[in-house]
């Protein structure tokens, strides 16, 4: 029934699309400015001509790594390749910083500065500026995600809100994996590998050029491997997916409509299966099919550059928890458009509006429920003087949600509740940066970010009972956006001379607003029979600071050494449920201390790297039969070692042998499968 | 367990310290007055972002020396030959021709870009009326350049790479530049 309500409105998306990216393309050569050359970034001139990473990812405008108002480090290629981690998790849980949880060999879940859990929902993922995060339960399903590690140019991790930009649920963090361009770039790999539990993957990356006119980028590729050991879950919640497996498709085109105006457009699909934990906490076997399509112009013209994006993400998952189905599709289209202009000498704007629709039906939805977000945003970058720049960005979102079905039985809200509730809530962004020398930066930052609630906390529905009492778990319309304060004060010192590069930050943040799913929340007990709801249950506060050291130069040996310490403290407003679960414990479900440790040299055709993490230990939740109620685990302090060697056998062909965990045959990480000790071999063709 | 937790941080931040105390005694390097090949790459580099050179072929690069400068022309000469060693934008060929100051103004037609080399700054008015009159860009890697307003590029990559752009003159001399690249610049 929604579905055909909305119809309209997203076939008037569309035609609107098509119309403005159409006649924007026709009504921008009349305004073009002149200049010859293509306006994407070209992320690669600009690396080599600044020294450094570039990226938009902290105020939509183009800047060098150094210089963004924001706390952000840039994980380059190289960097990927030297981990020998053939995922991106297992990438990124050596930067300081993040909170790193691997549940099974399939499922890892990542959160920069605490207040991870299964289903991490207050980092922000990324794909090219095209949202990878899921808002069915409001997460990202890395194992997913349809990009091969071979065609990736940097991943951009934004530590702290930076909603004003990105909109919701960039809440904690936000990851921006950014990919090579087909039109700049000429990205070709074939990579295969093999090693322990059984693990066989392998992608093809290949670019094709029409001149300097036109570009595309194909990838594709897939893994499969033998789960980690189930032998210490419950049988009686089995029985456990032990193949998971995974495959994706990716195609990149960018076409010079002029020499100014530039067209993209973009296809993925993906496929995964294997064995998860889900947030209440519950075990499950999940499957997951993503397709997304993507289309773009950007065009550099008298007014700025102006850039119009449209994009439909589609999601059918399927989790199988103790012999129960939760089978779901979640469907999101988003159209933006921007401008960044300057304005004199001193001054960049940028201005966005952006409307995104969403909406997720299944058994469990009662029917479809649905939000349409309507967001406008300025961001201001002014440089004051030379060495000193501010930077503020606001936004507001507007959100009205949309239920088209019914209500659990016993749910004290009706459709109207659902069919009336608006949210309209503003983040921003402000940051000064100041440089005294070319070799010292000094920011002071503040934010505020926005999580929304995810789709299963607005319009969850289940009718039941147990012993004969009628059970009821909803969703809850009136829930208010989780918003994440952060202020902070970061110090970065180049030592250019002695190649070192020192960076310290320290951090207050405050969540309003904790979010509870229904499977969570306090039971409650009425005339009608028992009932849970998804809740707003109070607030968190968080204090830490983070300290690295790191090389600077490609040659001799590069290394790295890092700090992290995070104290979390939480005020619910509500009792903590029977056995309590990662979101009412906060405090303890983050690790106090981490030390990251790095090292690596290359010498003649070999590469040899090594990554150590130390983490003290943190509180995880894990479902204990036959009530499924969560019971604390406890992951003690443990020490992580990933290993590569890398051999080039000639300009095309290198052979690497790559090893994790390699101090243990297995620990828990999470309360899900221990994680076991991994070898591969892989063999990439670069050409 | 947390004992020993608290051991390991007092022994992180005792690390912590030493850390700091090893990156604060190390002074910067100073910069040299030379071009260096550093400067020369990002010089190359900059020019890729200049949308009104020749698409294609040969780039031919005046290297503008101060003729009453002892041993300003070796230098000019040494860094026409770190332009041969490497590649321009899309892989193009630079071609560095030395050239005094005095005879900048009767052998302009045959560049694309004049690169200022340290000390030529003091001739400013000279250099400034010949790259208005002929159109042509002008780059140097000497922060006394935009004082005399006689290089629409200062480009140093000695150290943190720092470019500013004088707008003023790039409009006099028709220069363009790729947006991105103009917003990422320090503008004069």
């Amino acid at each position: 029934m929604i579905g055909d309500k909305m119809q309209p409105l997203r076939n008037s998306c569309l035609r609107a699309f098509l119309t403005i990216a159409i006649s924007t393309g026709l009504a921008l050569t009349g305004l073009s400015s002149g200049a010859a050359y293509a306006q994407s970034m070209d992320y690669g001139a600009l690396e080599k001509l600044f020294g450094e990473p570039v990226t938009t990812s902290a105020t939509g405008s183009p800047q060098r790594a150094s210089d963004v108002p924001a706390n952000m480090e840039i994980i380059t290629a190289a960097d990927i390749r030297r981990s020998g981690a053939d995922n991106i998790p297992d990438v990124l849980q050596f930067v300081a910083g993040m909170d790193f949880r691997r549940y099974s060999s399939s499922q890892a879940e990542v959160s920069v500065r605490g207040y991870n859990q299964p289903n991490s929902p207050r980092l922000l993922v990324l794909i090219n500026g095209r949202q990878v995060y899921l808002d069915d339960y409001g997460r990202t399903a890395w194992q997913a995600l349809p990009v091969q590690l071979d065609e990736i140019r940097q991943i951009e991790v934004v530590k702290g809100p930076n909603s004003a930009l990105f909109g919701f649920n960039a809440a904690g963090g936000v990851i921006n994996i950014i990919t090579y361009d087909p039109l700049q770039d000429s990205a070709n790999a074939v990579t295969v590998r093999g090693g322990t539990q059984g693990h066989v993957d392998g992608s093809v990356v290949v670019t094709l050029h029409d001149g300097d006119k036109a570009g595309l980028r194909l990838s594709a590729g897939g893994s499969k491997s033998s789960e980690f050991s189930t032998a210490s879950l419950p049988p009686s919640l089995g029985p456990y997916n032990r193949s998971p497996y995974q495959y994706s498709f990716s195609a990149d085109g960018r076409l010079k409509l002029a020499d100014t105006i530039e067209l993209t457009a973009e296809a993925t699909m993906a496929q995964s299966q294997g064995f998860e934990v889900e947030v209440s906490p519950a075990f499950s076997n999940s499957t997951y099919r993503t397709n997304s399509f993507k289309l773009g112009v950007a065009a550099d013209t008298r007014f700025g550059l102006l850039d119009v994006a449209a994009y439909r993400n589609e999601l059918t998952f399927a989790a199988f928890s103790t012999g129960v189905g939760f089978p779901s599709n979640n469907s999101v289209y988003d159209l933006k458009a921007n401008d960044l202009f300057r304005v004199g000498e001193d001054h960049t704007f940028r201005l966005g509006l952006e409307y995104r629709n969403n909406a997720a039906s299944g058994p469990y939805f009662g029917g479809k429920v649905g939000y349409g977000v309507f967001a406008v945003s300025v961001m201001w970058d002014w440089k004051i003087l030379p060495e000193l720049t501010l930077t503020n960005a606001v936004r507001v979102d507007s959100l009205n949600l949309r239920f088209a079905g019914s209500p659990a039985i016993g749910s004290k809200f009706t459709l109207a509740d659902y069919n009336s509730a608006q949210l309209s809530e503003p983040s921003f962004n402000s940051g000064l940066v100041y440089k005294p020398t070319e070799n010292d930066t000094f920011r002071l930052l503040a934010a505020r970010g926005l999580q929304v609630p995810s789709l299963i906390n607005f319009g969850f529905q289940l009718s039941s009972n147990v012993g004969g009492i009628p059970l009821a778990l909803g969703g809850n319309p009136n829930l208010k956006v989780a918003s994440v304060t952060n202020y902070e004060f970061d110090y970065d010192r180049l030592v250019a001379s002695a190649g070192i590069l020192l960076r310290a930050s320290i951090y207050y943040q405050r969540t309003g607003n904790l979010l509870a799913g229904a499977f969570n929340a306090p039971l409650q007990f009425g005339p009608g029979g028992i009932i849970s709801y998804s809740q707003n249950i109070g607030s968190s506060h968080a204090e830490g600071g983070e300290i690295s050291l790191k090389s600077t130069g490609e040659a001799g040996i590069r290394w790295k050494a890092s700090y992290a310490y995070i104290s979390i403290a939480d005020r619910l407003t509500i009792g903590a449920p029977v056995g309590t679960a990662s979101m009412f414990d906060y405090k303890h479900g983050a690790p106090a201390s981490v030390v990251d440790l790095s090292a690596g040299y290359s010498w003649d055709r070999f590469e040899f790297d090594a990554q150590a993490r130390w983490q003290s230990h943190f509180m995880d939740y894990y479902p204990i039969p036959p009530a499924n109620f969560p019971t604390p685990f406890q992951i003690d302090d443990y020490v992580t070692v990933n290993a590569r060697i890398g051999y080039r056998i000639n300009d095309q062909l290198t052979l690497a042998l790559a090893g994790a965990q390699l101090g243990q045959s297995q620990m828990f990480q999470a309360a899900g499968t221990p994680v076991e000790r991994r070898v591969t071999v892989s063999l990439t063709a670069g050409l | 367990m947390h004992g020993n937790n608290v051991k390991t941080a007092k022994g992180i931040v005792r690390f912590c310290m030493a850390a700091l105390a090893l990156v604060w005694s190390v002074s910067p390097g100073h910069a040299a007055a030379d071009v260096t090949a550093a400067d020369v790459q990002a010089i190359a580099q900059t020019l890729g972002f200049v949308s009104n050179l020749p698409s294609g072929g040969v780039l031919n690069i005046a290297i503008v020396y101060a003729q009453d400068q002892a041993g300003s022309e070796a230098r000019a000469g040494q860094t026409a030959g770190l332009l041969a060693a490497i590649r321009g934008p899309n892989q193009r060929v630079l071609r560095g021709t030395s050239l005094a100051v005095k005879d900048l103004g009767h052998a302009m037609a045959a560049f694309d870009a004049i690169l200022l080399m340290p000390g030529t700054a003091s001739q400013g008015a000279v250099i400034n009326e010949v790259v208005r009159r002929r159109h042509i860009i002008s780059i140097s890697t000497d922060p006394a350049c935009l004082e005399t307003n006689c290089c629409v590029l200062m480009v140093s990559a000695q150290g943190r790479v720092r470019i500013v752009l004088d707008t003023a003159l790039a409009d006099a001399v028709s220069a363009k530049f790729s947006s991105v690249f103009a917003m990422m610049v320090t503008r004069k």
